[in-house]
Parts: C-alpha cells; sequence; structure tokens
C-alpha cells in the first residue's frame, strides 16, 4: 500500500515536470515527426524504403512462351505469365516496387532509348525477343538490356540490381537445370526436349512463392528481390522507415526514463526526503518496490502512449497485439531494472546526470545499429552481435518482428531475452541499492 | 505527566572513518518534558539524532523510544517518533497539501483521519490558505513551517526537532518557539538541538551542553549556571595588543579565566564589582586602556566557555 504511494507520489512529480514530459513523450513523437517528413509523409507503410523514384521505360518483345506445356505455369492463379519477358515485366511493374521505380510501357526499343537520352527517364529496359526460347534451350543465353541516363547513379544502380537479380533467378534455375542434365545423360538415359521444358517451366513456377514464404507480412511475392544480395531476413526490408524509427526513438527513451526514473532515489537523498522516509515507519524495502513501482507504471504510460501515437499519427502498424503487448511490459521491465542497476552506481544527481546521458546513448547506439544500417546492402555480423550485448538491441528487433508480421511464436525468444536481462540487472541493481542504504 | 523515559541513548559511538562524530552518548529524556541539546556546529548533535531516529547506524550502543530500540524494533520505534530534520525535506514541486497527505500515510494514516490531520496541521502552521501552492514558491520560513508539520501528523508521542530556526527571521522564529510549548503544552515530549542558548534557556526543562561528540555538562537551567558559581562574564575591549595585558590580568586575584577572541577579551571572574577596578588598574599600567566593558549574569554561554575556553557561537 505505502510502496503504492510512493509510486503515485513520484508518478505525480514527473508527470508534472515539463522536462520529464519532454523527455518521455514530445522528443521521441517529434524526432519520429521529422523523420516522417524526411521520408516523404507517413501513412504509406506499404512503401518501404523511400529512395528517389527512377522513371523506367520497359520494352518487352519477348515472344517465347511456355503456353501448352506440360506442368502448365499458369495454373497458379497468381502466376499467370506465359514468357520470361511477361514474367520480368510482372516482377517489375509489381506494386511493392513503385516506390523505387515508375514503369511505363513501350513497344519500341527505339522509341524507349531516345526517351532516356531526352531524358524523359532514368532508364530502359529492353527485354529481347528470344529471351524465353533461349532460356528454355539449355544453351541459350540471355540478354535483357538495361539502357541508362549516365547522369544518374543511383536510382539505374538499384535498377539494374534488381533486373540481374531477377534474372539471376531464372538462370540459377537454368544452371541447376543443365547440371541435372548432364547427370542424367551420364547415368545413360534419354530425355526429350518437351520434358526439360516442362521441368524448367515448373521451377520457374516455384521461384515466385519463395518471397512469401519468409514471414513478408505483403501479398507481392516480389519483395525479396528488392535488396538484391542480402543475406539478412529480407522481411527488415518490407518495414516503413518511419515505424522503424518510431519504434528506435521509443525504445531508446524508454530506456531513458527508466534510468532517470530511478534518478529520483538520488536526488531524493540529496534533498533529505529520502533519509525523512526513512525515519518513517517505512521498511526500507517497501521504498525501493515503490521506487521501482513507479518507474515501471511510468514507462508502461509511456509505451502504452508512444504506441498509440504512432499507430494513430504515423500509421504504424506495430503487429500482433499479444505479442507487441507481452513486448511492451518485457521491454518495460528490462528498462525499470537497467535504471536501478545504472543508479545502484552513481553517488549523485550530478554523476548519474552525466553517467545516465552516456549510457543510455552508448546501449541506445549499439541496440539501434540494425535499424541504421537498414539500407546497408550486406550489413556486417558484428552489427547484430553487438546489438544484442544491449537490451536495447532485443527490444527494436522484437518490434522489427512484430511488425514484419511476426506472432508470438517469432518473438518469444526477444521477449525472454529482455526478461533475463531485466532479472540480471534487477538483482544486481537491488543488491547494490540494499547494501548502500542498509 | 506520566514518568516514563522517551528517550535514552546508551553509549552511542559513531565516527566517519578520521572523524569522531560521537563519542558515548548518554542521554535520558523523560516524557513530556522539553529537552535540548547544545552545542556549537559540528558538536555532533544531528548525528545523534540521525542515531535515534534510525537513519544512521551507531558503531556501538544504542537508543530506545518509549521503550523500543531503534536497531532491535525500528519500526515501533519510528512509529512513536516524529523527526523534523534540520535540512527542509520536502517535495518542492508538491503543495503544502500533497507534501501533508504524502507524508501522512506514509506515518500509516489513512482516509478521513488523514485528511482530518492535514486540515488541523495546515491550521497549525499556518498555511492553510496557502495549502494549494507548490512548496517551491514559499518563503523559507513557510516551508520551515511545513517541515515541521510534517513530523506532527500522526501526533507523535515524542518529537526531535534539529535546530528548526536556522536561518529564519526572528517573527517565524517567535512562532516556531511557541508552537514548541504549546506542543508541549498538550503533552508532546520535544527533543530539541540548536546552539542558540537563548532557546534552550526560554524552551527546556533539562538541557545537555554537547562539545566535540561528547556531552560535557546536562541538567536544569539553573543546575548548569551553579557550575560556574558566582561567576561572573566579562567583555572587553582594549585600544592595544592583548598579549601583555592577559599577561598581566592572569594573575589579578578573582580572574578564573581568560579567553581572547576576535580581539575581544573574555574573563570569568569571581565578583565583578572587585576586580574590574584592578583590570583598568594593571591595563594603565602596561599602557593599554580598555574601551567597552560588558558584565553580564551567568548563563549558558558562560558555562560553555567554563567547561571549553570557547565561545558557544564562533
Ligand atoms: N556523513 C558524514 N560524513 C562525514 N562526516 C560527517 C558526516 N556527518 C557529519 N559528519 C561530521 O561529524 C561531525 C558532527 O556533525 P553533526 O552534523 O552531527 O554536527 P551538528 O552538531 O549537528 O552541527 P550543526 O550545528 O552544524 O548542525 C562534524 O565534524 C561533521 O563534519
Ligand atoms: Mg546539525
Amino acid at each position: 500500500m505505502k510502496s503504492i504511494d510512493i509510486a503515485l507520489k513520484d508518478m505525480l512529480q514527473s508527470f508534472r515536470s515539463l522536462f520529464a514530459v519532454m523527455f518521455m513523450f514530445v522528443i521521441p513523437i517529434l524526432m519520429t515527426g521529422m523523420f516522417s517528413l524526411m521520408f516523404g509523409g507517413s501513412g504509406n507503410d506499404e512503401e518501404g524504403f523511400v529512395l528517389p523514384t527512377t522513371k523506367v521505360i520497359l520494352v518487352n518483345q519477348d515472344e517465347g512462351s511456355f503456353a501448352g506445356m506440360p506442368g502448365e505455369v499458369s495454373q497458379n492463379p497468381e502466376y499467370d505469365a506465359s514468357s520470361i519477358g511477361q514474367l520480368l515485366t510482372m516482377a517489375l511493374t509489381s506494386e511493392g516496387l513503385t516506390g523505387i521505380m515508375d514503369v511505363s510501357m513501350m513497344d519500341s526499343s527505339a522509341d524507349a532509348r531516345f526517351a532516356v537520352d531526352n531524358q524523359e527517364a532514368g532508364v530502359a529496359i529492353i527485354i529481347p525477343k528470344n529471351l524465353t526460347t533461349s532460356f528454355l534451350a539449355p544453351l541459350g543465353t540471355v540478354a535483357v538490356e538495361v539502357y541508362q541516363d549516365p547522369t544518374l547513379s543511383i536510382g539505374p544502380a538499384i535498377i539494374k540490381g534488381i533486373v540481374s537479380q531477377l534474372l539471376d533467378n531464372f538462370s540459377a534455375s537454368k544452371i541447376t537445370l543443365a547440371v541435372t542434365l548432364e547427370q542424367i545423360e551420364n547415368s545413360g538415359q534419354m530425355i526429350d526436349e518437351a520434358q526439360i521444358q516442362a521441368v524448367v517451366a515448373q521451377y520457374l513456377a516455384t521461384i515466385q512463392p519463395e518471397g512469401q514464404s519468409q514471414g513478408s507480412e505483403s501479398a507481392n511475392p516480389y519483395l525479396d528481390i528488392r535488396a538484391p544480395k542480402t543475406d539478412q531476413n529480407s522481411s527488415d526490408q518490407t518495414i516503413n522507415p518511419v515505424a522503424m524509427i518510431m519504434a528506435g526513438m521509443s525504445i531508446f527513451y524508454v530506456y531513458l526514463t527508466g534510468a532517470s526514473g530511478t534518478q529520483t532515489i538520488l536526488k531524493e537523498e540529496e534533498d533529505g526526503t529520502l533519509p525523512r522516509l526513512f525515519s518513517t515507519p517505512t521498511p526500507t524495502a517497501t521504498i525501493l518496490r515503490g521506487k521501482f513501482l513507479s518507474v515501471t507504471l511510468t514507462i508502461i504510460v509511456q509505451i502504452t502512449v508512444l504506441l498509440v501515437f504512432g499507430e494513430l499519427v504515423f500509421k504504424i502498424h506495430w503487429g500482433d497485439l499479444l505479442s507487441v503487448a507481452l513486448l511492451s511490459i518485457a521491454i518495460t521491465l528490462s528498462s525499470a531494472a537497467f535504471g536501478i542497476f545504472l543508479v545502484s552506481f552513481m553517488k549523485s544527481t550530478r554523476q548519474a546526470g552525466i553517467m545516465i546521458g552516456g549510457v543510455v546513448t552508448i546501449l541506445g547506439m549499439a541496440g539501434m545499429m540494425p535499424i541504421f544500417t537498414l539500407g546497408m546492402p550486406n550489413p556486417p555480423a558484428f552489427i547484430s552481435i553487438i546489438s544484442h550485448l544491449a537490451p536495447q538491441g532485443w527490444a527494436a528487433e522484437g518490434l522489427q518482428v512484430t511488425m514484419s508480421g511476426g506472432v508470438l511464436s517469432d518473438v518469444w525468444t526477444n521477449i525472454l531475452a529482455l526478461l533475463v536481462w531485466a532479472v540480471a540487472l534487477f538483482g544486481i541493481g537491488v543488491y547494490r541499492v540494499n547494501k548502500r542504504y542498509k | 505527566m506520566s514518568n516514563r523515559i522517551a528517550i535514552q541513548t546508551n553509549n552511542l559511538h559513531k565516527d566517519f572513518g578520521e572523524v569522531y562524530a560521537v563519542r558515548g552518548v548518554n542521554i535520558e529524556i523523560q516524557s513530556g518534558e522539553i529537552f535540548s541539546l547544545l552545542g556549537p556546529n559540528g558538536a555532533g548533535k544531528t548525528t545523534v539524532i540521525s542515531m535515534i531516529s534510525g537513519l544512521l547506524k551507531p558503531n556501538q550502543g544504542d537508543a530506545t523510544i518509549l521503550g523500543h530500540s531503534i536497531t532491535h524494533e525500528p519500526l515501533a520505534a519510528k512509529a512513536a517518533l516524529g523527526v523534523v530534520p534540520q535540512e527542509i525535506a520536502i517535495y518542492e514541486d508538491l503543495s503544502a497539501r500533497e507534501n501533508l497527505m504524502f507524508w501522512g500515510k506514509m506515518y500509516g494514516l489513512r482516509g478521513a483521519h488523514l485528511k482530518q490531520r492535514v486540515a488541523e496541521i495546515l491550521e497549525t502552521i499556518g498555511l492553510a490558505d496557502r495549502q494549494k501552492g507548490r512548496v517551491e514558491k514559499f518563503s523559507g520560513g513557510m516551508k520551515r513551517r511545513l517541515n515541521i508539520g510534517i513530523a506532527l501528523l500522526h501526533e507523535p508521542e515524542v518529537v526531535i526537532m534539529d535546530e528548526p530556526t536556522v536561518g529564519i527571521d526572528p517573527q517565524s522564529r517567535r512562532k516556531i518557539l511557541d508552537s514548541v510549548m504549546e506542543l508541549n503544552k498538550q503533552g508532546m515530549t520535544v527533543f530539541y538541538t540548536t546552539h542558540y542558548m537563548e532557546e534552550a534557556q526560554e524552551l527546556s526543562d533539562h538541557i545537555a551542553i554537547m562539545d566535540h561528540g561528547e556531552i560535557i555538562a546536562s541538567g536544569t537551567h539553573a543546575e548548569l549556571v551553579k557550575i560556574v558559581g558566582e561567576l561572573d562574564r566579562i567583555e572587553l575591549n582594549i585600544n592595544t595588543e592583548s598579549d601583555r595585558v592577559m599577561e598581566t590580568w592572569k594573575n589579578t586575584p578573582g580572574v578564573e579565566k581568560i579567553t581572547a577572541e576576535n580581539g575581544q577579551l573574555h574573563l570569568l571572574v569571581n565578583d565583578s564589582n572587585l576586580v574590574l577596578p584592578q583590570l583598568f588598574e594593571k591595563a594603565a599600567q602596561v599602557g593599554s586602556r580598555i574601551t567597552s566593558v560588558e558584565i553580564q549574569e551567568p548563563n549558558l554561554e558562560t558555562v560553555f566557555l567554563h567547561l571549553t575556553g570557547r565561545a558557544l557561537r564562533d
């Protein structure tokens, strides 16, 4: 009962403090707002990383077809392309890429090149007549032309990457097939051409659904090829950057609240109100429990406000409600424990002010590193390792997972890790604080 | 008034590393009395109080409040006690009322009783019309009164006040002294520390004088004054260096003690009427002239000077 009174008193003080409220709510929201403006508005939560949109002219001259072949690919309703040229066209005009490229179709390759020369478009992609035929022929060669405006660099480079990734997927199937055929032939069996073509067609049919099996929330199966050569979980790439910033900001400032909320112990010690509390018939444990409770409740309020605000104003979908709720609780407990741990090493509010700022920033940065490097095609492995050395890293990753459609079974390791952090930090912190006020 | 013992300390010791703040303090305070602990800055008064109220663990010894040991039954002891800390300890960002409500809860008060006590205390400390105001906007005197009020909420049998009048205007000081006496009249035992001998003299039934961590004398005001017997205290100024004058005065019959402080000479003498003419004469013999003289009746200041050779106020 008395610990609740202490908690309520503390919360009254912190919510009354303009300074505390600034750091709890205003700054994280403002920062997100700024980023959201930089990234071109909120609400585009389907949009992926907002890179400069490149105007692309696509010329599909592919005349080949796998129609009428055994194991017909068009049986798949999502997959009604009848040539590789059409497949490529579908992929390049897919919704997931609309943020990156603005594709328009043309019939003539000369017109397309002319448009690029006149800077009406950044890139022309010209799919040759014989693409499907040559692809289906075991030894055929494939050449899709990417004609680009030499003054542009980023946009065309991305487009090139996408096209070559798409073609890689196709030729990978071809190589596999070639090797298989060779082995079959070596074993002395004969296969007729129709059979080979059927195998190719079936293989192509399987390429597509792969994108969906990777936990992506998006219905678009081609999203996984948007960041070529990424060896990370491709679902990272589908999260709205504003959402990631908001998640990062929220986590950063939640841990700051944990530390600065617990710091009121030091302030009360200096102001004489803590000794005065000790002079009342209130056990030390009750007083410390009240402090922990107040920090915990404050953070719950903070995290709820930030998440709801993000949802309503920035249109961020945090994901599965149960997972997000449990994750928030784990984040709350670990950040309050983090506060007690940190403050148990501080002697004065002066010292704490400097140390808390430093430690929260360093750990926050470490934990957020995967967010900062989201745009990197191949983030080095140490980034993931470092981020997991801070509870902030587990928290950020957890939200990242729920935002990209993860459910409890996907985030329970993060929840568990945060709880382990909480128990460890709480244990050490409480032991030290108890010793001090014994 | 009962004959119970309100506060008893038993050989309290406390050191802070090199500093021996309290060395073997034994105090006994009867229920219903005002007991003052008088001593200069750094004597160890606050350290004694901190040990009695359970904020500091003694290195040795124990204290009891109404028979409850502060080390073995801290909660019972603390419940019987109201403590007014020397440094104002209130929440500046809360209102007077919010402070009282919170501290009342910490003393175990709840509901209607709490509200009633808060209202009563607000009247007592004269802050009823400012109860909704944030404490940070209060004057020093108002804060001091609130600081005291908090300790009285739970109607403790014993209240400890550590220099409650430090740093405030004479008017507020007067109010506080009056309220201490009023509380005592209502039956509250008061343990009061101060370095103003006038306060100790005016308020107390019993006084202990503390210096360098030890109680150097204790008793009623009359008993303490008797220590210096019929000695008078003389304060003098002379127009030359004091060394030669002190040398000649030292051997004058009737002069018990002589000290110099800040250019002023303090003497304890048997009978100022007999001694003073000789002092004038001897000063003249060494070429000095007395420029001012003040004769004081024996008081606690005299006692402190007599026992320590120093003035109470530095
Ligand atoms: N926490 C502490 N750490 C180190 N030394 C201390 C501490 N508290 C008090 N002291 C020292 O102990 C001695 C007694 O201090 P204390 O505060 O008890 O004196 P006091 O009689 O209350 O003085 P004042 O009239 O100035 O309040 C002083 O020398 C002081 O410097
Ligand atoms: Mg003191």
